[in-house]
């Protein structure tokens, strides 16, 4: 259900699932979210952003929201069992409790909250979580005590055509040729407070998009440089969090990473650029 | 002795805490993901009292436990 699926939340997962569930092409979407290095870096490193409340990509549920394709709405009702029983052609992504998510979804993403999808099934409740991948059944008492006050309602309003999302890199091409600036050098980082969890933030969220970017540009790239890229991804995000749990200071090694991650990125552009010009 | 040692470590930081043999898989047995692998390497290197290098941070080479014991004999005899 959540394979090939790289959401920056649990709400972004979880809509991309219903829709790759409907056949849409949800790999096209992931064009639209893509950054320049750059202001990764100033967002997350610089200016020390949290994951939770990264903003510098916009939401895929919002850039759906705003092609008329889903409706998603935040309600908050006391019960939860009330709204099954009222509302049943719309999906429901349920805000679940952090010691729930802990001990039965062993999820640990970096943000503090957490919603599951939902579906009833006779006098059962099917809970779907995207990572990890689990289904858990619980029954309606247990539903209403792992519900933490709100939810989402999503619903499909229509079928997402290719010319909708930009499937094309060549025609988004200049998108990706900002001019950064890096090497990004020791000096800068120094002056940079809790660098550890920073550096850590900005890999959790280079990793997610440099998935998306293999993924969107998958059809341009061959499966042995994919999976290179993004193997890299993931040792980078891996010494990242070595180096914040660590308390390492130093400097270099934190450079090397970041300089690391834009040639990593660049390169993945330059095969783009020699294999559509 | 060693590798029971590494078991341990590796029981402590499973938050499945499923069954442990040196062909479990990390992830999929153990719930060991790559943000509980870093934890885990951390806690063997104190337990054993040494470094690795950020280059033994090859998230990919670590698929199965027996993956965790080749690592730790290159620096634990």
């Amino acid at each position: 259900m959540f394979e090939n699926i790289y959401g920056l939340s649990c709400i972004e997962n979880q809509v991309l699932a219903q829709l790759k569930l409907q056949g849409m092409n949800i790999s096209a979407l992931y064009g639209a979210s893509n950054i320049d290095l750059g202001k990764l870096f100033y967002q997350m490193v610089v200016k020390g952003e949290k994951p939770e409340c990264f903003s510098a990509a916009p939401k895929i549920q919002d850039v759906l929201k705003e092609l008329g394709v889903i409706s998603l709405q935040l309600k908050t009702d006391t019960n939860i069992i009330s709204v099954f029983d009222m509302i049943s052609n719309e999906k429901k992504l349920i805000k679940v409790k952090p010691d729930f998510v802990k001990s039965k979804l062993y999820a640990r993403g970096l943000r503090s909250d957490h919603y599951v999808l939902v579906e009833k099934t006779d006098d059962e409740y099917k809970l779907f979580n995207d990572i990890p991948e689990t289904m858990i059944t619980v029954k309606e008492s247990e539903l209403q005590n792992i519900y933490d006050g709100n939810y989402f309602l999503l619903k499909i309003l229509r079928d997402l055509p290719d010319n909708d999302s930009s499937c094309s890199f060549k025609k988004d091409k200049d998108k990706y040729n900002y001019k950064m600036t890096f090497p990004i050098l020791p000096e800068i980082l120094e002056q940079i407070n809790d660098i550890g969890v920073k550096v850590r933030n900005f890999f959790w969220i280079y990793k997610i998009l440099l998935y998306r970017l293999t993924e969107y540009c998958s059809p341009s790239l061959s499966a042995e440089v994919i999976n290179e890229k993004r193997n890299m991804a993931d040792n980078m995000f891996a010494r990242s969090e070595y180096l914040n749990l660590k308390k390492s200071t130093d400097i270099i090694k934190y450079c090397d990473l970041i300089n690391e991650a834009y040639r990593a990125k660049n390169e993945i552009i330059s095969t783009l650029n020699g294999r559509s010009a | 002795m060693i590798n029971e040692r590494v078991d341990n470590i590796i029981t402590e930081v499973s938050p499945i805490g499923g069954e442990l043999n040196e062909k479990s898989k990390l992830k999929k047995d153990l719930g060991i993901d790559s943000l509980k692998l870093v934890e885990m390497l951390i806690a063997l290197e104190e337990e054993f009292s040494i470094e690795f290098t950020l280059s033994d941070l090859d998230v990919n080479k670590f698929a199965v436990v027996n993956d965790v014991y080749k690592l730790i004999s290159k620096y634990v005899r």
